[in-house]
């Protein structure tokens, strides 16, 4: 027959040495059934029918394939192919049934164009999207909750090779779901109470993975030339590097009638064959299972540390030490049998494992505990029995031991003298306290690699230890034991309460700093207004249905409409005007022409120019506060909402300042409020 | 797994990662990243004794031009 260069062993169908033609399907009425090769024929075939043996490999890379995956994705594709390479089929063996099979009838498979594996590839040329979308969405899976690693390796295992190529067997099914079981459980773990991820999970389930692994066979041998001779069959007209024209081209001619199995020239002679020079394939290395091997053993070593170990620090230390001397070796087996170079890569990652681990090791943290969802877990502590029990493997923990700024306690149940100490161990993660300044805070942070931040003194790097004592004497008692084994500490040093205290008989309120270290000071009973349900770090009241007041006494409604102090307003959309001056939004809020506000839940924002002004200048923190700041305000109460006050003893401690206008006396009136300064 | 010449970067790769593994067993590591001053110079020279390797190993693997054409008489 005819010389068939479309084999993987042959030139390639975009080879210049070969004759191109586009195949359209009209070719699989053609032929006649007789001289197909399809272990070379370069079409999608179902499993089995390649007759190459192989079921994980596509039938044209049956005899080893000098051409790459670009060069077999287009041929199977487009269903192109070279007629002088297919000349044995040209009218020969197009009619064969595997031709019916679409190319595309495949849904799901990983991608020749691939930059790891292909899935996201694969996954973006099944779904017509942009490859850049999904693998952006895996990475962001990855990063945020391990999700894209587990949907990555269910794909793998799931996921055909490539277009064409026969699906996974079974066990790689089963594997793969079970990846993806477990990566399910793991994302909707805390909700079910249980958290099935764990290093070692990973571990196991990644050499798993790499175990069923099977590298491309590109690298398969040669046959030799007698045996292509042989698959080519025929007569051998085209044997050697000779092929039949092509359609079209120079010298050929359609098949006539009659004469069987071949084609003929206008005058009845049989063609010359055209001479088509043969590239030769490049020889390729067989891959050597010593990496695999290797590899898998360290996986193991490592797996099996984690798992007696349960994630301590000393067993990780020794196992990741062992998987590198695992390495290693395999690398010295290599110096003389089989190739392996890159264990190296594996090798260094075991030894920054160990090292990680060496530097966590004695920091008495656990990183082997469960995993926590990404995200920052917030503790407001006000007094010692709001300490938590910090211990976990990972997370972030912000302990904010200011929160009586905002929920503001009783006199009789002041944290004011109260010492807290706090103890928080994380394995991976950051851990932050924040404490009021004027507090007096003891601090020892420790970290295995990472950064400690508190104020006064800073460490980053491998195992600092950083212990500071800072804040007045007589403050607040703070003791913070900090550990993270790699990540990162900081303390903050928040503001302290500005107390804001009104006196309607003067006209005049005063802003007392409230620190920790005046005894005297007492923390009053304010509930915040009704409706509000945060007053932020400016001074701006958010209340529940989105409404804010600033404390320009500036109004935002959730609308979008604004009211200004001066009385200017911005409407938002679908708000109307009344001719009385009301304003009427679109949820039914109306405003008065005075700027008051009644919302539809019952909520008011009443005279919004008696809300307690934020100071306007900055309040000296220090312990005995002797500097007060004058606010002139309206002698009314400062705001409606308020219903209950404390009475504050004003001592010598916090009496005001020669020349200031404040009140003395030995109380407060009404309208004491706390507001962030 | 065929037999092969001698690869000269696996050999000086497989030294220093099993090395580093040991030191790793051992607990080691803190006296190595304490001092500093002796941690990096041992890293370059490791770096250096790996690329000092892989010349070496793929000079050998270069094979020699033949010299097919008679000497000038």
């Amino acid at each position: 027959m005819i010389d068939n260069t479309g084999g993987g062993d042959w030139p390639e169908p975009d080879s210049p040495s070969t004759v191109e033609d586009e195949m359209t399907d009209d070719r699989s009425t053609e032929g006649d059934g007789r001289g197909r090769d399809d272990s070379r024929f370069p079409v999608p075939e179902p499993a089995g029918s390649s007759g190459s043996g192989d079921p994980d490999e596509p039938p044209n890379e049956a005899g080893g394939s000098g051409s790459d995956g670009s060069d077999r994705s287009a041929s199977s594709d487009g269903g192109s192919d070279t007629a002088g390479s297919d000349g044995g089929s040209v009218g020969a063996g197009f009619g064969s049934s595997a031709w019916t099979s679409p190319p595309g009838a495949q849904r799901w498979f990983r991608s020749e164009d691939r930059i790891f594996k292909g899935v996201c590839g694969g996954l973006a040329e099944s779904l017509a999207l942009d490859p850049v979308v999904v693998r952006l969405a895996f990475v962001v899976l990855a990063i945020l909750d391990g999700a894209g690693l587990a949907a990555y390796l269910a794909g793998y295992l799931l996921l055909a090779d490539r277009r064409g190529a026969p699906s996974p067997d079974g066990l790689r099914r089963i594997l793969g779901w079970t990846v993806a079981a477990i990566g399910g459980l793991a994302i909707a773990g805390p909700s079910v109470g249980q958290s099935y991820s764990s290093v070692t999970v990973w571990i196991l389930l990644l050499g798993v993975a790499f175990a069923l692994w099977k590298p491309s066979r590109r690298g398969q041998a040669i046959p030799p030339d007698s045996q292509r001779a042989a698959a080519r069959g025929g007569s051998g007209l085209g044997g050697g590097s000779g092929g039949w024209p092509a359609p079209g081209a120079p010298g050929w001619a359609p098949p006539v009638s009659g004469v069987s199995g071949g084609f003929v020239t206008a005058d009845g002679q049989l063609p010359q064959p055209v001479v088509v020079p043969v590239r030769q394939p490049r020889k390729r290395r067989s891959r050597s299972p010593l990496g695999r091997i290797t590899l898998a053993a360290a996986l193991a070593a490592v797996a099996v540390g984690a798992s007696v170990g349960g994630g301590d620090p000393r067993s990780m230390k020794i196992a990741c030490g062992a998987a590198a001397i695992i390495c290693g070796a395999g690398l010295l087996v290599g110096v003389f049998a089989g190739h392996a170079r890159w264990l190296l890569i594996p090798g260094l990652l075991a030894v920054g494992g160990s090292a990680t681990a060496a530097a966590v090791d004695g920091l008495g943290v656990h990183i082997g505990a469960p995993w926590r969802n990404a995200g920052t877990t917030h503790v407001q502590v006000l007094r010692q029995a709001d300490v938590p029990s910090i211990d976990v493997g990972s997370g972030s923990y912000d302990l904010d031991m200011t929160s009586y700024r905002d929920r503001t306690t009783t006199v009789d149940d002041s944290p004011a003298n109260e010492s807290i100490t706090a103890t928080a161990k994380v394995g991976i993660g950051k851990l932050v306290a924040r404490v009021l300044d004027g507090d007096r805070v003891t601090v020892t942070a420790r970290v295995g690699i990472g950064s400690i931040s508190v104020p006064g003194a800073t460490g980053h790097g491998y195992r600092r230890t950083v212990t500071q004592t800072f804040g007045p004497e007589g403050g607040r008692r703070v003791n913070l034991d900090l550990t993270v084994g790699v990540g990162e500490i900081q303390v903050w040093l928040n503001p302290a309460l500005l107390l804001v205290s009104g006196d309607p008989n003067s006209g005049e309120q005063v802003v007392v700093p409230i620190t920790a270290g005046n005894p005297e000071q007492a923390f009053p009973t304010i509930p915040l207004p009704a409706g509000v349900v945060e007053i932020d770090d400016t001074g701006t009241r958010i209340y529940e249905n989105g409404a804010s007041v600033s404390p320009t006494l500036g109004i935002s409604l959730p609308d979008g409409t604004q009211i200004h102090p001066d009385g200017s307003r911005l409407l938002g959309a679908g708000a109307q005007v009344t001719p009385d001056g009301w304003l009427i939004l679109q949820d039914g809020t109306r405003v008065d022409p005075t700027g008051n506000v009644f919302f539809t839940n019952g909520i008011q924002i009443l005279s919004p120019t008696t809300v307690p002004q934020a100071p306007t200048s900055t309040v000296p923190r220090q312990s005995d506060a002797t500097t007060f700041l004058t606010i002139p305000t309206t002698p009314s109460v400062a705001d409606p909402s308020i219903t209950s006050f404390v009475t504050i003893p004003v001592t010598a401690a916090v009496r005001p300042a020669p020349g200031s206008t404040s009140p003395t006396g030995a109380s407060v009136a009404p309208g004491t409020t706390v507001v962030a300064p | 797994m065929s037999r092969h010449s001698l690869d000269v970067f696996s050999l000086v790769a497989g030294v220093v990662v099993v090395a580093l593994g040991l030191i790793g067993i051992a607990g080691r590591f803190d006296r190595l990243f304490n001092h500093p001053d002796q941690l990096w110079p041992a890293v370059l020279a490791c770096m250096a004794l790996v690329l000092v390797a892989s010349s070496i190993s793929g000079r050998r693997d270069r094979p020699r031009p033949r010299r097919d054409t008679p000497p000038p008489v």
